[in-house]
């Protein structure tokens, strides 16, 4: 899968960062299962929004979800981010596809 | 016939050296220059103004230096009111010559009032194109973006999918276009601000390069005929 991420958007009033990440399976098939982005080694900042930590993939991670239901081959999903950061944030992202516990 | 190859030669090795300058790559990544025009005729009458023009640029991933240069601003039946809202980070100048926001800081911003009667918004950006491409974890890139502030300094609502309210958000990267460059329109209670992009092109010192290159060929060709 292919992540294109966004620069961020500030919010003077909430002190807040915001973002989007759009990802797009770029695989010749289609993904079935749910799809995850984790936001792994975390630093700086909170994500806001998240759906919770991870526990298989970069454990203690948070991640959000990007489709329940999966992406058709070509196909997109865009998630917003927020985020509080307490410096320049940083993170690996990764898309993650389970149907389990991301 | 010894002068014409001796002017031949010279003329040769001129102009390729001079070709050869048109095509080098430039030392960085060009800019990005466009023309950005806001709609507001729906805010004239809205009770949640005076509105504000906010511009903003937003540091990435902190690696590299970017920064974007506003002019020619032009405000059509109304003009900026008071001083500046606010201002934060590396921001310099003013609404009535040029702002230049740098990414020194997190948050490069200026944010000023206009009159109820300004149906129209108008000015040139320029945005250097430094891809944030090196350090640790997933690069992310500057951003600069424009924004409408209500009364309370708040973003108006926009179509913005980041949260973010924005009305114009351009993620800097090198070799962007002005396709690159996402705008959006407002929404209820604020509704009907739209945005218009349109590239203004630049002479690139190629271009430069090549007009001087034919230049040279139309001299050359002058000269080999006079000794002819």
């Amino acid at each position: 899968m292919n992540l294109t991420v966004s620069g961020y958007v500030f919010n003077r009033h909430t002190s807040t960062y915001s973002q989007t990440v759009t990802v797009t399976n770029v695989l010749s098939g289609p993904i079935a299962t749910p799809i995850y982005l984790v936001m792994g080694g975390l630093s700086n900042a909170t994500l806001t929004n998240s759906a919770g930590t991870t526990v298989n993939n970069s454990p203690g991670s948070p991640y959000v979800l990007v489709s329940q239901t999966g992406l058709a081959a070509g196909a997109s999903a865009t998630v917003s981010l927020q985020y509080t950061a307490t410096g320049t944030i940083s993170s690996t992202m990764s898309a993650v596809t389970t149907d389990g516990q991301p | 016939m010894k002068t014409t190859r001796i002017l031949s030669a010279s003329g040769v090795a001129l102009l390729s050296t001079t070709f050869l300058f048109a095509l080098a790559p430039a030392s960085r990544a060009a800019d990005l220059v466009y023309n950005l025009t806001l709609n507001l005729n729906s805010l004239a009458i809205n009770p949640n103004g005076p509105f504000s023009l906010d511009l903003q640029l937003v540091q990435g991933s902190g690696n590299v230096t970017n920064k974007v240069t506003l002019s020619n601003f032009v405000f059509t039946g109304g003009s900026p009111t008071g001083t500046p809202d606010f201002t934060s980070g590396n921001e310099t100048g003013s609404l009535a010559s040029s702002i230049v926001l740098t990414n020194t800081a997190s948050d490069n911003e200026f944010a000023q009032a206009f009159s109820s009667g300004t149906t129209q918004l108008s000015f040139k950006v320029d945005e250097t194109s430094n891809s944030e491409l090196v350090g640790s974890g997933t690069p992310i890139p500057d951003q600069f973006n424009v924004a409408i502030l209500d009364n309370g300094l708040n973003n108006i609502p926009t179509t913005d999918p980041s949260g973010g309210n924005t009305l114009v958000s351009s993620a800097i990267a090198a070799n962007q276009t002005l396709a690159s460059v996402d705008a959006y329109s407002s929404l209820s209670p604020d509704a009907g601000v739209t945005v218009n992009l349109s590239a203004t092109p630049e002479p690139r010192s190629g271009v430069l390069g090549l007009l001087a290159a034919c230049v040279m060929a139309g001299m050359l060709v002058m000269r080999r005929r006079r000794v002819a």
